[in-house]
């Protein structure tokens, strides 16, 4: 656990980052905390990365059963950039679009990656959802079928983005859902 | 359709090749097809330098055509989180002057002042993360009924006390000796009086405290004060509405609404929006793992019960309406046995006063007192229970059962508090017999008042219930320590208190002050407990559900506060010892007086606005303006349907398109391929 070289960020660049990003301040200064305490030893802090191993860790994704593919969508070449993290962070605050939240949330939760979320999709994302020794195949594949015959408008059994947007547009709980605060501070 | 699609990727854990789709040869896969569509450009831009997301590890030349091509295409619409907020903001290009950029931004800093204002933020942040959007629900719902109270005490305190000292300190209670037997009342016992008669006449609000600021009695029959203690109670009802119906429609009514019928894709929301992001500790997580579980079991049974009551045969149907009926029938029985019990109380409390050996133990009188109030939490604390016990049998889905089961306990608390107040007035006007012969000479039952109860002057209701309901709830609370809080139970008590206070708000100044106090206490009570004792709720409360339900439970409660307040406002009359109304026959009589004194322009004004004149022309127009929000409400309804419509189309074409240009380069791929194998190598 090496330390950065503990350079106090500029203020253009805390402008810039809050500028660019939907997060405040302090939460921006608690990332820049979090970043120099994980990242390795010796380095600028905009040029040092984070394994992703190391980003899901953090306590604010350590529980979290998506973490994986939460890692595998904000970073680049496996690694994390400081401005990779402020992007994730940025995109789980809470003052975020709901279209840019959608946007994330149907990238996460394709895991296989084929632009769609299809059956299998969603049984990976309830299985997930659960502890797996409780959930039978039956219920996994019924769940599938009842959300699919919901929301898929073009009956090709899979969700596209649209389809997906569509239906999260009217949850109301899916903004309060999609948020994470506390990113180590 | 399928067969161009089905390979078999595998996300975490696999080395990171994907093994080649089964496309045919020389030609492109449906999905590399529609990746390539302009409407799914900002999902594949993962920013500079990466492959664009969705493309697969393909070695030839269509791969590269492929890839380069949604590179170009999607270079013209960003959506690395980095940009985002620019477009958002801009809505234009990254490239903008940087005036313009400062404009959006200081708006953005003085609504992050302002949300950063409010007390706890933080606080609440913290609990929504770790117990879930319901526990949060209820803390935010404390915190604005902190506000209220604080809005109105303030409000109050300025239109009665300030007015009270202004024009000299108001005189003593009125002698004995006074002429009329109306007039005369003596709160101060005569002499010594011992320590625990003290606490006692705190916690019933007589003695020393029954001539005091917190009552109504206590303030003298100057005009001023009179007018401004009528508008107090008309102010404080008015911030109260314009803030619950603001609260109400600002956070999930709107949403709701908009939100098409929920069952319909209940199932989508469950899935995609279970799991709190904000979630951190394993206990956390183990229990919000069990809720998931429960709420998809919940959700498939009620698949099921849905079902079977469709399959229901004519017979079996007429059978659980029987039964349905029956149910209601049995409520209604209860409720009203309820209700006569309550009402029975209060005469009984009334006779046991005269009692003279209540009436020498101060802890009995305490008791006696409290009496109605007692009835009313025990029956508050009862019926719910039996309510959920009988709900299973109507054959409801479970979620119809809780909507149902809050809908009775709601009516339940509500309609009690109704009850004891009319008993009261019973009481007082003598049945509403102005005839009768307690009540022919001052107007209202007289001998009630001096007989150390007082409660002809105000509604007592409002401190003892104060008391009791502070009692309860914190008794409730100790139920909860054991924590499964049933979050919609405590949030329909705090309204309830809250519509007590009201209720009580007119004839005690000071009550909502008392219950800013009682609030604050309860926030950093509950706060504790739920923090180092409890763990957090085994069955959560949907955040969208409380904050929909509550608003309107909360404005049901202003509008039932309101009937026995105006009721008492014009019909009573007010006592004729003590209060600002003294000597008038009805406590509104006092602004047609108080208008007389005003100049003749402004009266006539203020006639002309009561006549027909204005009040028709005035009804004519909110008619027409509601007939024409509803008529626009309907047609965007149409629109929205349509427009929906629409979209299935679009998608079947493109879908039907990509089909066509699959088959043909396939085709167009297997002639040259053919051709080619004809060359030999």
């Amino acid at each position: 656990m090496g330390q950065c070289l503990r350079y106090q960020m500029h203020w253009e660049d805390l402008e810039e980052y809050q500028a660019l990003t939907f997060l405040t301040r302090n939460e921006i200064l608690c990332i820049h905390n979090t970043f120099l305490k994980l990242c390795p030893a010796g380095k600028y802090y905009k040029e040092a990365t984070l394994t992703m191993d190391q980003v899901s860790s953090l306590p604010a994704l350590r529980v979290n059963p998506f973490r994986d593919r939460i890692c595998k969508v904000f970073s680049h070449d496996d690694v994390f950039s400081f401005e990779d993290v402020l992007g994730m962070a940025s995109v789980f605050s809470e003052q975020a679009c709901p279209s840019l939240k959608i946007e994330y949330a149907f990238r996460i939760y394709d895991f296989n990656e084929n632009g769609f979320i299809d059956e299998e999709d969603l049984q990976r994302i309830v299985l997930r959802l659960l502890n797996s020794d409780d959930v039978s195949e039956d219920m996994l594949m019924d769940l599938a079928h009842h959300v699919l015959s919901e929301s898929d408008l073009d009956n090709d059994n899979m969700l596209s983005f649209s389809e997906f947007e569509h239906a999260m547009f009217k949850s109301p709980d899916f903004m309060n859902s999609f948020r994470i605060h506390f990113w180590g501070c | 359709m399928e067969e161009n699609r089905t390979w078999d990727p595998d996300a975490w854990g696999s080395s990171g090749e994907q093994p080649a789709p089964q496309k045919a040869r020389g030609g492109q896969s449906l999905a590399s097809v529609l990746h390539q569509l302009p409407s799914a450009a900002t999902l594949r831009y993962r920013g500079p330098g990466m492959l664009p997301w969705g493309t697969l590890e393909e070695e030839d030349e269509d791969g590269e055509r492929s890839r380069q091509a949604s590179a170009e295409a999607s270079h013209s619409e960003l959506s690395h989180p980095s940009q985002a907020r620019e477009q958002v903001a801009l809505g234009s290009g990254p490239r903008t002057a940087h005036w313009a950029r400062l404009l959006p931004r200081s708006k953005e800093k003085m609504k992050e002042g302002l949300r950063g204002l409010q007390p706890w933020a933080w606080t609440l942040k913290r609990i929504g993360g770790q117990f879930g959007g319901g526990t949060q629900s209820y803390f935010s719902l404390l915190r604005f009924l902190l506000l209220l109270n604080v809005l109105a005490s303030v409000l109050q305190a300025c239109m009665t006390l300030l007015p009270t000292w202004l024009e000299g300190a108001p005189p003593g209670p009125p002698g004995p000796g006074t002429s009329s037997p109306c007039g005369s009342y003596s709160p101060h016992t005569q002499g010594l009086v011992s320590f625990p008669t003290q606490l006692f006449n705190l916690l019933s609000g007589e003695g020393y405290l029954e001539w005091s600021p917190l009552f109504y009695g206590f303030y003298p029959p100057r005009k001023y004060l009179a007018v401004t203690y009528l508008c107090s109670v008309f102010a404080v009802s008015l911030i109260c509405l314009l803030l619950t119906l603001h609260r109400s429609s600002v956070s999930g009514l709107k949403q709701t609404l908009l939100a098409e019928s929920g069952a319909l894709t209940s199932y989508s929301h469950q899935v995609f929006s279970a799991w709190d992001f904000g979630l951190r500790g394993d206990e956390n997580v183990r229990l919000r793992q069990g809720i998931i579980l429960y709420e998809l079991q919940v959700e498939l049974e009620e698949a099921v019960v849905r079902r079977q009551a469709a399959a229901r045969t004519l017979g079996q149907q007429a059978k659980v309406w029987l039964v349905r009926l029956l149910v209601n029938l049995l409520v209604l029985a209860l409720l009203a046995a309820a209700f006569y019990g309550v009402f029975w109380a209060t005469g009984y409390t009334v006779e046991l006063q005269e009692m003279s050996l209540v009436q020498q133990t101060p802890l009995l009188k305490l008791v006696v007192n409290y009496l109605p109030s007692i009835f009313i939490s025990v029956v508050n604390f009862v019926l719910p229970f039996v309510f959920k016990l009988i709900a299973p049998l109507e054959g409801y889905t479970r979620s119809r059962q809780i909507v149902f089961i809050l809908l009775r306990t709601v009516f339940l608390r509500l309609a009690s508090l109704l009850v004891l107040l009319f008993s009261l007035w019973n009481q007082i006007t003598c049945g509403g017999d102005a005839q009768a012969e307690d009540c022919k000479t001052c107007g209202y039952n007289y001998k009630e008042l001096p007989v150390g109860s007082s409660r002809g002057r105000r509604i007592p209701g409002g401190k003892e219930e104060l008391g009791a309901g502070g009692l309860t709830s914190w008794l409730g609370g100790g139920r909860s320590l054991g924590c499964s809080p049933g979050v919609p139970d405590e949030v329909l008590g705090l309204i309830y208190a809250q519509t007590v206070v009201w209720v009580g708000s007119f004839f005690c100044p000071l009550l909502p002050l008392l219950n800013t106090v009682k609030f604050l206490l309860l926030f950093y009570l509950k706060k504790v407990t739920l923090f180092f004792t409890c763990s957090p709720a085994s069955r959560t409360f949907r955040a969208s559900t409380a904050n929909f339900f509550f608003p309107l439970v909360l404005l049901l409660g202003l509008a039932i506060s309101a009937v026995p307040v105006f009721y008492s406002i014009f019909q009573i009359p007010p006592s004729n010892a003590c209060g600002p109304f003294r000597g008038k026959s009805s406590i509104w009589a006092q602004i047609p007086e108080s208008i007389d004194s005003l100049p003749q322009t402004t009266q006539n004004f203020l006639f002309f606005l009561g006549t027909q004149a204005f009040a028709v022309p005035l009804l004519l127009i909110s008619s027409i303006l509601m007939a024409y929000t509803v008529a626009l409400a309907n047609s965007y309804g149409r629109l929205i349907s349509e427009l929906k419509r629409q979209i299935k189309t679009e998608a079947q074409n493109k879908v039907f398109l990509a089909q066509r240009t699959v088959a043909m380069s396939s085709a167009k791929g297997a002639s040259t391929s053919v051709s080619r194998d004809d060359v030999p190598p």
